[in-house]
């Protein structure tokens, strides 16, 4: 598999949601390759954040109120117990945690038919510099001039929003 | 004896059709060499003036300029970015210009003929050049010439070139999975404008980036800036070092930098690494950092190892970056 796909899959596999012989695959990967390992890191930092993130309980009548407004409840049904489970405001926080992680991985990875939309920041100030010496440097290039141009003010507004 | 005769036949039928083709090829090679050679002649001898409208997709989503484009006889250009930003040539001396932050870069010379051509040979190693049909643009009849790569997940460039003129009218890259990064496309053009040789000037009293790119040797290299340029370990496929130069810039902010800058190119994309090492003037504290970042059809490496910074600047992916970055920085 070519790093590409491997690091579209980081995200399942940070969550260990892929089938075990993809997991292998992917962890066989992440063994040989720095690159994915390094991308590997970020995504298990983000998932560390995102635990370490605390829940905050509901205020304590909170509960009784919405309770009161909600019809009588019917027998319980063989599934009663696993919904039960649903109505942890600290699972629930979780789940809806991982499930904005993973649309959000999906949006990042799939937004536009045809264009490549890629996560960025802006470059250190300093870095910034060097973008207009290899402007000059690649003038004789067959590449783009005019979108050359382009990236380097790019660069430097990126820099001002930062 | 008949069979032996149909079998001849048969080879000869076949020995015919792979010459036929082989020349058929060759033909359409130079025929989109050529017109890869008249682009390049207009770019320098051409006058004209035009209206272009670029776009590159990153994560800021779209992103669009209206470019003034002009060019004058021998070997002068500007592009005009609205107030802000410029890049030019005056025949003499290649420069950029940041209007807001009053900063300059320059680096003496117009590209020579014959860098031209090796680079050209060069382009043909790592992609496959054809034409691909006619297309008409800002009302001129236009031929489409493509680059393949040969090495798998590069870029790809499909150019549309006037076939009477030679200005490149059109030009889209896409990824190694065909998605758009970049696309120009001139709105209109106007071939008897004869553009004043003023416009072309640098700015005047502008704080300077000053590349010294007199072609010098890593050891000269060494001896101005006082330390060893570090070779990358890991450099993609099909690129190879074309020059070495002495970067030094004096920012807005005060912060007076000097870099060994090394260029690698493959014929069409050039990959710049710059390496600097203490003393930086005015630069404040240095902390360690890594960044990647890419913007359409451009993507910066930036590493900082205490006193040490390497930054590489390319049209390759980031990916490929980073590992030049890295395999420098590991030195």
């Amino acid at each position: 598999m070519t790093c590409q796909a491997i690091q579209a899959a980081l995200a399942d596999y940070s969550m260990t949601a892929l089938p075990p012989d993809m997991q292998a695959i992917v962890r066989d990967h992440l063994r040989m390759c720095s690159v994915c390992r390094a991308e590997w890191r970020e995504w298990r930092t983000l998932l560390l954040v995102l635990d370490a993130t605390p829940s905050h309980a509901p205020p304590h009548d909170l509960w009784p109120e919405i309770a009161a407004q909600l019809r009588p409840r019917r027998a319980p049904s063989p599934w009663h117990g696993w919904l039960a489970a649903w109505r942890r405001p600290r699972k629930v926080f979780a789940l809806a945690s991982v499930s904005a992680l993973v649309v959000l991985t999906l949006l990042v990875a799939t937004r536009g038919p045809r264009h490549v939309t890629l996560r960025t920041a802006a470059v250190p100030e300093a870095a910034s510099s060097f973008v207009h010496g290899h402007m000059l440097a690649s003038s004789r290039g067959l590449s783009d001039p005019i979108v050359r141009g382009l990236f380097a003010l790019s660069v430097e507004e990126a820099n001002e929003r930062r | 004896m008949k069979a032996a005769a149909f079998a001849l036949f048969v080879v000869l039928l076949t020995v015919s059709a792979v010459a036929y083709r082989s020349r058929a090829d060759l033909r359409e090679r130079s025929a989109a060499r050529g017109l890869l050679e008249l682009m390049r002649r207009a770019d320098a001898e051409r006058d004209y003036q035009a209206i272009a409208e670029a776009s590159f997709w990153s994560a800021q989503g779209r992103q669009t300029a209206t470019v003034q484009v002009f060019h004058r006889h021998p070997n002068q250009r500007l592009l005009r970015y609205g107030e802000r930003y410029a890049f030019g040539c005056d025949g003499e001396r290649e420069w950029t210009f940041d209007a807001k932050k009053r900063l300059a870069a320059y680096t003496p010379g117009p590209p020579l003929p014959k860098v031209w051509q090796r680079d050209l040979d060069l382009l043909e190693a790592n992609y496959i050049i054809r034409t691909n049909g006619a297309q008409s643009i800002a009302g001129r009849a236009g031929v489409a010439v493509e680059l393949n790569p040969r090495q798998m997940g590069r870029p790809r460039v499909k150019l549309v070139v006037d076939r009477e003129t030679g200005v490149a009218l059109a030009q889209e890259q896409f990824d190694g999975e065909g998605r758009l990064l970049s696309s120009t496309v001139l709105k209109s053009l106007d071939l008897a404008a004869r553009p004043a040789a003023m416009l072309f000037d640098p700015p005047v009293h502008p704080k300077e980036c000053r590349p010294d790119c007199t072609p010098m040797s890593r050891d000269s290299m060494a001896r101005v800036l006082g330390f060893a340029f570090s070779m990358p370990s890991r450099l993609p496929a099909g690129f190879r070092e074309d020059s070495y130069a002495v970067y030094q810039c004096d920012r807005h902010d005060g912060c007076s930098l000097r870099a060994a800058m090394a260029t690698f190119t493959d014929g069409l994309d050039q990959l710049t690494v710059f390496e600097t090492r203490p003393p930086h003037v005015g630069c404040g504290e240095s902390r360690d950092e890594q960044l990647f970042a890419r913007f359409g059809a451009g993507a910066v490496a930036h590493i900082r190892r205490g006193q040490l910074r390497v930054v590489v600047v390319g049209g390759l992916p980031e990916s490929e970056l980073r590992q030049v970055a890295e395999s420098v920085a590991a030195q």
